[in-house]
């Protein structure tokens, strides 16, 4: 029993390491008091108990409304348990996916992860992280927002080349309203400056709710975020997206070529996917993990997603590795080359 | 027009069936609870009561998030007039002239007021979310960075005008709350500023907190001191407002209703804006602005009528472009988008028979929350009864659960615990306490639209005087700044620079 | 610059020890906001003041920083040169409320340290209970609003509007939901 609070201790993780000790004897009075607990990967999860989620993001906003979505489909899965989201945003994401590392490793704990987000403050020293991947028991991925650019809908600029192109002609000159300084978009617009040898000027708003206004309001030359920042205002003729950064055109963005089938090899992205903290039995994680599959492949909730506006790209625990090595690597590399 | 006339009517219909009222109703209850309650804010509230709202049809769940949401400002009225504890960020410059008037024993009438003040405010602004929404689309875009900095150098601007005798501590405070607002992540090159070593700072100084501890925990602090405060033992005069606080409360009403609803219009500005600079408006229009601070009607009427317009002005932006205004709403759109329902201009086009409801259901709302809040205000005004030993230690509960609740983090706690020792020794040494919060709601703001601007001129200051809107906006901004310099009248001696309850 | 603790030195004197105290008080704070200025512009060196497009990360730092130095600092000067603000006679608050006082803020403080471990029920209930017994109220009354203001409130936002709060450990009250 003892075994299980024990976590193996990701480096790293020192400081946590005391709250990590107080949950982990709080776990064991517990289970000491409570006479037998056959918490054994066979009886999981027990009926009656409580999940807890965390979301490193407020109510309402897009993390929040995928591990809802997963929460309530969890419910169904697991009848008799209980799925509670619980929010704790904060200096970005970094807040929340802290308070994942640092969660009781019994099994009950898991959250939402969003990456890049959560590479680029691991990788960012400034932010004295103190978790990094291997912090986590990543289970899946679940959704998946495309990366993409969008200009005005009466922009000079009708694909991707041109706006390089005029980004070319004068340098720094172009403007680009992004999120957060180092954010995923950023990254997105330094991958489009290194690759084709140009420079934007980027302009930082607190939300892509705001950006676009800012871009709509004829201000800026475009927004990079996410197809689904975009979807509305395409759809009402405000906006034209110019590329999307993905392997294959968007569902919700037909027509758009990928900025691939442009010559500008960049894939990028927001995804959601699960993770446990590190320490937790392999074999819990698994289970938690093989049912998210079953709910993101599942016909029942197809056009619920659609509905949602939800690109479900489900990755099983390995490709959801083998992806999240992938990000880290890409991270450094656009990275090391600004600094 | 006259097709989304005959839609609004159909959606009234829609929105009078007994289920709907009936979310509507209990939106209204909750959100004046969640406005009355210290520490459990509009978005605080939303935030707590969105995963209720998963059970219902998305009609019904919206008309209840959107209730919470325009009660709560309501609500908020309330426990800032009856108990000195601000129950809503945007509430907090009504402490000025609320409490004043409790003490008077006139509580009845500021509440009364506030919440006729709110109504008008708030139905304008539905009404013209109906009417002209499509007119005001442009309203909007046509606030880039230049323009929304401009606007917010007016908000400080009435900090100068306020200051009036104790100008000095006034500057210095607000100083103080710029400087608190710079704390977290710079927002151009990611920089960690006055984090302290603390990843919950990252993310700045949340509002909440900051705002409970300052004026919520110190007045209970304080409250164990002293004499009790002589609002407890004033009479009653009366209920309801007497014919000249009516005729007194006309102007700032309509000025309070205009001005929320522009503000409302512009996203990015938050409720707490709208009051404060009707608060310095009323003060500079007034031919009595030495009665401001003292228990002017004025001074509740107008920063009321701006909030509530405000919140539902704020509602314009979402529904035709898509992009929520200022926190609250952004909670709303994610409401919106959990229940299928992305927010933008082919929302009515697509879905009429939601969101035409959901927008009667606004009018009614209103109507309900009128008729909910008068009434009652002889039921709230016993709040007053209940001996202090027992509500503040209630009142302590609901700031230390809202505080906690914002962002489930015991920080938060944390945080409001420093200011409410730090309001305790500003209030005891008159530094007054209004210009922190002002401060701290715009300089983030402000910061923010100046360097995207200058990002976007790449260093040229010239693009803050670039287009004729920009520049409108500072000399009006440059003439408030100078009022106490020309106007005797505004000389009066002011009273943001004066302590919130003194 | 005038050590604030020199009432003597002020331009009016002392009227009574209480109002002497009052007034170095007021300068010691408007000396803290001097040094709090001084600080902030001294951090400030470490970031970038200006970029190529505009102010950088240090710039509205140092110049609020001066900004607050130079007021506090006029702050203080006046009042050493007889401008005061009309400061309450009494500063300090006399043993009871003093004592009040102490035990409301470690009261806050004890909830916002055990909340996470001792859950929100009895965190609450024992702040309650102790800040109502302080207050005098009857004990009766005060362990039923403790109860009603802990159990009561934990049950209405866990179980009937869904929301988070910690749960108390050792499943003590999992019968309950809490």
């Amino acid at each position: 029993m003892t075994k299980r609070t024990q976590p193996d201790r990701a480096p790293g993780m020192q400081i946590g390491s005391r709250r990590t000790f107080l949950a982990a004897a709080l776990t064991v009075t517990g289970l000491a008091l409570l006479a037998p607990s056959p918490a054994s990967a066979q009886a999981y999860p027990e009926p009656g108990k409580r999940f807890t989620i965390i979301v490193a993001g407020s109510a309402g906003s897009g993390t929040d409304i995928n591990a809802r979505f997963v929460a309530a489909a969890m419910e169904k899965e697991f009848p008799g348990t209980s799925f509670q989201v619980v929010n704790r945003p904060g200096a970005g994401v970094q807040v929340g996916v802290q308070a994942l590392a640092d969660a009781p490793k019994d099994g009950y704990t898991f959250g939402l992860i969003s990456l890049p987000t959560a590479i680029t403050v691991m990788l960012d020293p400034s932010r004295k992280a103190n978790f990094n991947k291997e912090s986590f028991i990543g289970i899946g991925n679940f959704s998946y927002d495309a990366g993409a650019i969008a200009v005005r809908a009466d922009s000079p600029y009708k694909s991707l080349g041109d706006l390089i192109a005029a980004a070319k002609e004068k340098p720094a000159e172009r403007t680009v309203g992004v999120v957060g300084p180092r954010g995923r978009e950023h990254l997105d617009v330094i991958a489009m400056e290194q690759g084709a040898g140009v420079s934007f000027t980027p302009v930082f708003h607190n939300d892509s709710g705001l950006a676009l206004n800012t871009l709509l309001g004829g201000n800026i030359d475009a927004v990079q975020g996410s197809v689904g920042d975009f979807v509305a205002q395409v759809k009402s003729g405000r906006v034209r997206i110019l590329a999307v950064f993905d392997k294959q055109e968007s569902a919700y963005a037909p027509g758009v070529p990928t900025a691939e089938s442009q010559g500008f090899k960049i894939y990028s992205g927001t995804s959601r996917g699960f993770a446990f903290p590190a320490g937790v039995d392999p074999k819990m994680a698994a289970r938690i993990g093989e049912t998210l599959g079953k709910i993101a492949n599942s016909p029942e909730y197809k056009s619920k997603f659609a509905e949602m506006g939800l690109e479900i790209r489900y990755m099983d625990a390995a490709q959801y590795n083998t992806y999240w090595n992938g990000e880290v690597a890409r991270i450094s590399s656009l990275l090391s080359k600004i600094n | 027009m006259t097709s989304s006339l005959y839609d609004f009517i159909v959606g009234f219909g829609i929105a009078l069936t007994p289920e709907n009222l009936l979310y509507a109703l209990i939106g209204c209850l909750v959100g004046t609870l969640v406005g009355v309650l210290p520490g459990i804010g509009s978005a605080g509230g939303m935030v707590i009561l969105l995963p209720l709202t998963y059970k219902l049809d998305p009609t019904g769940a919206i008309i209840m998030l959107a209730a919470i949401f325009y009660g709560s400002y309501y609500g908020g009225t309330i426990s800032t007039v009856l108990m000195s504890v601000p129950g809503e960020v945007a509430s907090v410059v009504t402490m000025l002239d609320g409490t004043e008037m409790a003490r008077k024993g006139r509580a009845g009438a500021a509440l009364s007021i506030a919440a006729i003040g709110s109504f008008i405010g708030g139905t304008a602004a539905v009404l013209a979310l109906v009417f002209i929404a499509p007119l005001l689309t442009d309203v909007a875009l046509k606030f880039g960075p230049p323009e929304f900095f401009a606007l917010l150098f007016i908000g400080l601007a009435t900090l100068a005008l306020l200051a009036g005798d104790s100008m000095l501590r006034a500057l210095a405070m607000a100083v103080f709350g710029l400087l608190l607002g710079t704390i977290g992540t710079d927002p151009t090159m990611g920089t960690p500023r006055f984090d302290l070593g603390f990843t919950n700072l990252l993310g700045g100084l949340d509002f909440v907190p900051v705002v409970m501890g300052l004026f919520g925990l110190s007045e209970i602090l304080l409250a164990a001191d002293g004499p009790p405060p002589t609002l407890r033992e004033a009479k009653l005069s009366s209920l309801y407002p007497t014919k000249q606080d009516m005729k007194d409360s006309a102007g700032p009403i309509a000025r309070g209703t205009v001005l929320g609803f522009f503000l409302g219009l512009v996203p990015g500005t938050t409720q707490a804006l709208a009051s404060f600079i009707s608060y310095g408006v009323e003060k500079a229009v007034s031919r009595r602005p030495w009665t401001f601070g003292t228990g002017a009607i004025e001074g509740v009427a107008g920063p009321e009528t701006a909030n509530n317009s405000h919140a539902n002005a704020a509602l314009i932006p979402l529904f035709t472009l898509g992009i929520p205004g200022s926190p609250s709403v952004a909670i709303l759109l994610g409401a919106f988008i959990m229940n299928g329902l992305a927010p933008g201009p082919l929302l009515f086009s697509e879905k009429p028979e939601i969101v035409w409801p959901i927008i009667a259901s606004m009018i009614i709302g209103n109507l309900m929350l009128l008729i909910l809040n008068v009434p009652l205000i002889g039921l709230w005004v016993r709040i007053l009864k209940v001996p202090l030993g027992i509500l503040n230690p209630l009142i302590i509960l609901f700031i230390c659960l809202g505080t906690y609740l914002v962002n489930n983090a015991v920080f938060d706690v944390w945080v409001m615990l420093l200011f409410g020792l730090i309001g305790v020794v500003l209030r005891k040494l008159e530094f007054p306490l209004a210009p922190i919060a002002l401060t701290l709601i715009i300089g983030p703001l402000m910061e923010g639209a100046l360097r995207q601007a200058l990002s976007i001129s790449r260093g040229n200051v010239d693009i803050l005087f670039r287009s004729p809107l920009a520049c409108i906006l500072l000399i009006c901004g440059v003439i408030v700044l100078t009022v106490p310099l020309w106007s005797r009248r505004a000389r009066a001696r002011g009273q943001l620079g004066k302590d919130a309850t003194d | 610059m005038a050590d604030p603790m020199d009432v003597q030195t002020a331009a009016h004197p002392p009227i009574g020890t209480a109002r002497g105290l009052a007034l170095a008080l007021f300068r010691l704070v408007a000396l803290a906001f001097a040094l709090l200025g001084l600080w902030v512009m001294w951090q400030a060196r470490d970031l970038v003041y200006y970029t190529p497009v505009g102010p950088g990360p240090g710039f509205f730092p140092m110049w609020l920083g001066g900004v607050l130095g130079l007021l506090s600092l006029a702050i203080l000067g006046a009042s050493l040169l007889g401008r005061s603000p009309a400061l309450p006679e009494r500063i300090l608050p006399e043993r009871t409320p003093a004592i009040q006082m102490g035990v409301t803020f470690a009261a806050i403080a004890f909830f916002a340290l055990a909340v996470e471990r001792a859950g929100f029920v009895i965190t609450m209930f024992l702040v309650l209970i102790v800040l109502m017994l302080m207050n005098r109220v009857r004990p009766l009354t005060a362990l039923l609003v403790a109860l009603g203001g802990s159990v009561g409130v934990a049950w209405v936002f866990v179980q009937w509007l869904g929301v988070f709060l910690p749960t108390t450990p050792f499943g003590l009250l999992s019968a309950i939901g809490l």
